[in-house]
């Protein structure tokens, strides 16, 4: 099989990181993630290249990066966490930068166990009431979706009874037109968890998608359970957002009304990008404004 | 009928996961235990900035489903918002359930929330509306027999949406009266 050629995109994003990452597969363990063209990257970009990088590293590989030709995206890239995430398990053409400071257009956070949730929910909600104040019910929809998107990793992304490490992360862009939120993992993907429900056995990933965010599905057959990631996609469409979510070899895209499964590259475990428009969070100054 | 107050912003301002549902749940279950008879606890949410249908359905949901299927008999449970949106979630979880659950919003407006047939809907506003009522009152003001409407009240009843009270008739055997749990403006 030939290797994909070399792509070097401008931004890394949720439709340019689908175009990246069958390169970066071909080379796996040791792909060659050229960003020197880059000029912008959003939380999806980001985190898969985060869970690429462990994936590498676990294989006994790492990344090799071309880091970008512009110092502002290459220290806003150092200040986001990346290589502080892959923990030495990666190579540069260029010296990384020192003293840089956290991108302060970014909020990312790791999740091992459930008790990780509530600290980054406060924060994520302290940051969001003292930014948006008259944002009460936007800020309520989006830190009500980290909860629910968050607790589960720990509780769907490992099989039970097995110790394997999902890497649950989520990263908060204020970006200044949208809100973007991305929670990814490197779990056991939505059809393998949905797939543990015999009712659901032998499940594609396009069906798992279908299955759990329009129909509302759950591996667990008890009252009450299921249902979240619906909520949380109805939710995104009433407030004009838009919803991605990649599991596996399968994406969901809701935009507008309209929602589409289609197949992507495979990539283990689900990684879901919500965007919400700013003005959403921004209703209540724009009102006294107004 | 006396209310108890339990506030679920003990447990969080913005809240939660499964578990911390879970730990909420033995709570309020034990405040309903402790209830007198005809005794109602109202989970109230000022103080709550954000409240997860998870933590909802572990919290709220689950001592709901308990009650309707017959526990603590003589004990209710409804829920008071500051704001209708805070709910929204805590309403999914109830009709995913196929339960429901009175809320007081502002203190002012009484809404049911989950999945309530629409007859027994506009049968239990009535009652909150008028503050108690029974199956003659219910047939008369919503233009149904008696007997439709003393199922209605037997059916709310065993939702745990209204308290019953058996009352002697003048002319011998009992007339049923539905008591709303709430008395709003």
């Amino acid at each position: 099989m030939t290797p994909a050629p070399l792509y070097a995109p401008r931004r890394l994003d949720v439709t340019t990181a689908e175009r990246a990452l069958p390169t970066w597969e071909a080379w796996f363990p040791r792909p060659l993630v050229d960003l020197s063209r880059l000029t912008r990257f959003d939380p999806f970009g980001l985190l898969l290249l985060v869970l690429l990088g462990q994936r590498c590293r676990e294989a006994g590989g790492r990344l090799r990066v071309l880091l970008p030709e512009s110092a502002r995206t290459r220290d806003r890239l150092v200040g986001s966490g990346l290589f502080r995430y892959l923990e030495g398990a990666y190579w540069t053409d260029k010296p990384l930068p020192d003293g840089i400071t956290a991108e302060p257009g970014f909020t990312t956070a790791r999740v091992r166990e459930e008790g990780d949730v509530r600290p980054i929910v406060d924060g994520i909600g302290e940051r969001l009431e003292a930014r948006f104040p008259f944002g009460e019910k936007a800020n309520r929809l989006l830190v009500g979706a980290v909860i629910e998107l968050l607790q589960n990793i720990p509780h769907h992304a490992a099989l039970p009874g097995t110790e394997g490490d999902p890497f649950g992360l989520a990263c908060l862009e204020e970006d200044r037109d949208y809100l973007h939120l991305a929670i990814v993992d490197k779990g056991i993907g939505l059809a393998a968890s949905l797939g543990l429900n015999p009712r659901f056995r032998g499940i594609t990933a396009g069906q798992a998608l279908e299955a759990t965010l329009v129909g509302g599905a759950s591996r667990f057959d008890l009252p009450g359970r299921g249902g979240a990631l619906r909520r949380i996609r109805e939710a995104v469409v009433a407030s004009a957002g838009r919803f991605y979510v990649r599991s596996a070899g399968g994406a969901f895209l809701q935009e507008d009304v309209d929602w589409s499964v289609g197949e992507v590259v495979s990539f283990p475990g689900v990684q879901i990008s919500i965007r919400l428009p700013r003005t959403l969070f921004e209703r209540g100054t724009e009102a006294d404004d107004g | 009928m006396k209310t108890r107050t339990i506030l679920l912003a003990q447990f969080g301002t913005r809240v939660g996961t499964r578990s911390e549902g879970r730990a909420a749940q033995r709570k309020v279950w034990s405040e309903l235990s402790s209830l007198p008879a005809e005794g109602i606890l109202a989970a109230d949410l000022a103080g709550v900035e954000v409240l997860s249908g998870s933590f909802a359905d572990e919290a709220v949901v689950e001592p709901v489903a308990r009650l309707v299927a017959g526990e603590l008999p003589g004990r209710y449970l409804i829920a008071r918002a500051p704001q209708e949106d805070l709910l929204e979630d805590l309403a999914a979880k109830l009709s995913l359930r196929k339960i429901a659950l009175l809320a007081v919003v502002d203190g002012k407006a009484c809404l049911p929330l989950g999945r309530l047939p629409p007859y027994l809907d506009e049968s239990l506003r009535w009652i909150v509306a008028h503050g108690e009522a029974t199956s003659g009152d219910l047939a008369q003001a919503l233009g149904v027999s008696p007997r439709a409407a003393a199922t209605r009240i037997a059916q709310l009843g065993a939702l745990r949406l209204v308290h019953i009270v058996a009352r002697p008739r003048s002319v011998g055997g009992v007339e049923h009266h539905a008591r709303s749990l709430v008395s709003v403006d």
